[in-house]
């Protein structure tokens, strides 16, 4: 079956606008990115592909996990849909996956940063968080 | 739309730009690039005005109870967004029509906001973001709780009735300039 398949996903955002990140999932290595940002108005239809390529990664290949958030802006619909991904993150390396987070954002924003921490404060999975310094 | 001055004469506040009508995926995205290219010299002040707009608009898209057809199969709630500034803060407003049961759960969902500090905030968030999408609601259902969190200041909101089954539901944020801000800090 098609959907047995598991594929490395690349999603490149529309230059144009701010609504859709860049997206690229290695299946490879395990080392997955998520950047820019995220503005959806239906976030879940974005996110649940990638929700399932992680659950299917996990069944299927059992391997590493890196996940690179990169994400400078996303609304409160995108945020859920992170939430989402980070539970399922945690399950996994609660039941002995290995998963590393990294999550980056701009120095001078703290709103982003309080992100980070409240999502660490609430899925109890730990992230680095690291601040990008201005170009 | 953009106005060559933003050089602020008067204490008054100065209307940047206002619209009114259907908030399809295309204004939304206009009006957030404006944002963008307005304050490029303040990226403090860009970034929470840019992710409060989009709350607002986003919201009002959702939950207007007056929506467009753009285009065939792309419905779209009507709303009216206003962005004004002055020395101080800037201003956005943003308001459409909803039912009375709306108006009432807002009225409610609004003052318990404006009850909880920062902190408290940030834990209502938390667990509003993880309880299950409502049926109706393509949001997350917490857009009003992040523009608090965002802008550091009450909501102002305003119900005024239009017949007997709608409200016309208005909700005015001030946002802090950043800016200003440090310079007093130094």
């Amino acid at each position: 079956m098609a959907n047995n398949t598991l594929e490395s996903i690349f999603i490149e955002s529309n230059e144009d606008s701010s609504f859709t990140p860049t997206v690229n999932f290695d299946l490879a290595t395990g080392v997955c990115s998520i950047e820019g940002e995220s503005c959806l108005e239906n976030a879940a239809e974005f996110y649940n592909t990638l929700i399932k390529w992680f659950e299917q990664y996990i069944k299927q290949k059992e391997g590493n996990i890196e996940l690179n958030l990169k994400l400078l802006y996303f609304n409160t619909s995108s945020s859920k849909c992170i939430l989402d991904m980070l539970k399922i993150l945690k399950h996994y390396k609660d039941s002995g996956g290995m998963v590393t987070v990294n999550w980056y954002y701009r120095s001078y924003d703290e709103d982003q940063l309080e992100e980070a921490q409240d999502y660490v404060a609430y899925t109890k999975l730990p992230m680095n968080i690291i601040p990008i310094q201005d170009d | 739309m953009l106005f060559e001055d933003t050089s602020i004469a008067y204490n008054q506040p100065q209307e940047v730009f206002s619209y009114n009508g259907p908030m399809s995926h295309t204004i939304i995205s206009e009006l957030g690039d404006f944002i963008k290219v307005w304050l490029s010299d303040d990226e403090k002040s860009s970034k929470k005005v840019f992710a409060i707009l989009i709350e607002l608009l986003q919201n009002a898209s959702y939950y207007s109870k007056s929506s467009i057809t753009v285009h065939e199969n792309q419905e779209h709630g009507v709303g009216r967004f206003i962005l004004s500034h002055d020395q101080d803060f800037f201003y956005m407003e943003c308001g459409n029509l909803v039912s009375t049961s709306t108006a009432s759960k807002l009225d409610q969902a609004i003052e318990h906001i404006n009850s909880l500090d920062h902190q408290a905030l940030r834990k209502y968030k938390r667990e509003q973001r993880d309880k299950p999408r409502e049926e109706e609601s393509k949001g997350a259902g917490i857009g009003l709780i992040q523009v608090a969190l965002l802008s550091s200041n009450p909501l102002q909101a305003s119900f005024t009735p239009k017949g007997n089954e709608y409200f016309f539901y208005s909700n005015t944020i001030r946002i802090n300039k950043q800016k200003a801000n440090t310079l007093e800090k130094i």
